[in-house]
């Protein structure tokens, strides 16, 4: 695990949150819960079956020390938990008593009423799961109009910059990828306590070339450039200029806040995303901590299906990290 | 309860659960109703029904569970189905 990861893991000790898990029965939930505990990085509250939990548990010799079980279909949490979903959804009582009873839902509604700070899961249900009950009951920032993702990437020489969105959005309009742009700028700020320097890819450089793919990302640069707060916000760029001083300054009379020496990177579509963040791992060296979800009102995390213990933590100490940090819109 | 009072019995409950969910009249829906065609099905709903018929029928259900039926009709023969080999209901 990198060393950036460390870094929210140091955090995580000084700023306590509660975390919850709405996959409670899977042994990798539990392993990582008992190592958030034991390493005292976030209190987590385990949602599940107790007594599936309490046998998966020692089928893995995972202890269930200081960690909080919850039963969705029969918490006394149920009953209030139903009432604030028909705020969300106007069904009957009856029905959302039966809606509350499952796990996504109860867990996003821990989060709403703030009896949690954040929610992390999508190592058994799937992402567009997660993602639509987080959407329905927990919903967007007001000025968001997309969930979207970033990934934070290592380098092999320990620099660190922001990716986004690697693996959400499939082609962005240019007003959903000015939203990218800001809340990947604005989380990038929270989690490394930097001044955020927002590079919108493109294959152009400033005009130097001309094609509707270009343009919306001129257009993305300009919305978020008018939202952007604190962050530097500039593009289109192509990532050499965006990342390299000497390109840049052969390429722009004027470099700007942002050219040559960008931090977080925003893709134009899913495909370059994604192969950018790929390609950066395999051929660069680089770690990929990620794809960390956001938009939300709250701290909402994705686990790969595939995740292990060690990710869910490093997972855990970036939603944590998140759930601590400024406050936006 | 025969056969024929169950299927009924299941209908009838699943029914209920997509008219509250979609808020609509019971009697506007039918086994040819089709969840995206006629009532708009969006992402949200999909979490909403599969969590409602879980907590009705009392086993996990996914959305991608939800999505391969695409009619209440096919819901009901799909519940009826997984009630059968759970041994439920």
């Amino acid at each position: 695990m990198g060393s950036v990861i460390e870094t929210f893991k140091e955090r995580c000790t000084t700023r306590q949150t509660t975390l919850v898990f709405p996959e409670g029965e899977d042994e990798r939930i539990l392993g990582a819960a008992s190592a958030l505990v034991e390493d005292g990085l976030a209190s987590p509250v385990i949602l599940g079956d107790p007594d599936v939990i309490r046998t998966v548990a020692d089928q893995h010799q995972v202890s269930l020390e200081d960690l909080e079980v919850i039963d969705p279909k029969t918490d006394e949490a149920r009953g209030p938990y139903a009432t604030e979903y028909t705020r969300v959804r106007p069904v009957s009582e009856e029905t959302a008593m039966k809606i509350v009873g499952n796990e996504l839902v109860f867990a996003a509604l821990a989060v709403r009423t703030g009896d949690a700070d954040a929610m992390i899961g999508g190592c058994v249900r799937t992402s567009g799961e997660l993602i639509s009950a987080a959407e329905e009951v927990i919903g967007l920032r007001p000025d968001v109009s997309v969930p979207s993702s970033f990934f934070i990437m290592e380098l092999a020489d320990g620099d660190v910059l922001f990716f986004a969105d690697s693996a959400l959005n499939e082609n962005p309009t240019a007003e959903e990828l000015a939203d990218v742009a800001v809340t990947t700028g604005e989380n990038a700020a929270t989690l490394m306590e930097w001044q955020s320097r927002v590079a919108l890819l493109s294959f152009s450089t400033k005009g130097s070339a001309d094609h509707p793919d270009v343009e919306k990302v001129r257009k993305a640069t300009e919305l978020a450039a008018e939202r952007a707060g604190d962050c530097h916000v500039d593009g289109e760029l192509q990532a050499d200029a965006a990342l390299d001083e000497d390109t840049a300054a052969r390429k722009l009379g004027d470099l700007g806040q942002v050219a040559g020496r960008a931090n977080t990177l925003i893709f134009p579509d899913l495909d370059a995303g994604n192969i950018g963040y790929k390609l950066t791992q395999e051929l660069g060296g680089a770690s990929a901590f990620g794809p960390i979800l956001q938009g939300f009102t709250e701290p909402i995390s994705d686990l790969s299906r595939g995740a292990s213990v060690e990710d869910i933590v490093g997972v855990a100490a970036i939603t944590a990290s998140l759930a601590t940090g400024e406050e936006h819109p | 309860m025969n056969e024929t009072d169950k299927t009924t019995d299941v209908e009838e409950r699943v029914v209920a659960v997509v008219a509250d969910i979609f808020n609509e009249d019971p009697t506007d829906i039918d086994r040819d109703t089709e969840f995206v065609a006629d009532l708009q099905a969006k992402s949200m709903d999909i979490i909403a029904l599969l969590a409602a018929l879980e907590g009705e029928f009392g086993f996990p259900i996914s959305a991608s569970d939800v999505r391969q039926n695409k009619t209440v009709g096919e819901a009901v023969g799909w519940i009826e189905s997984e009630l059968e080999e759970r041994g439920g209901d």
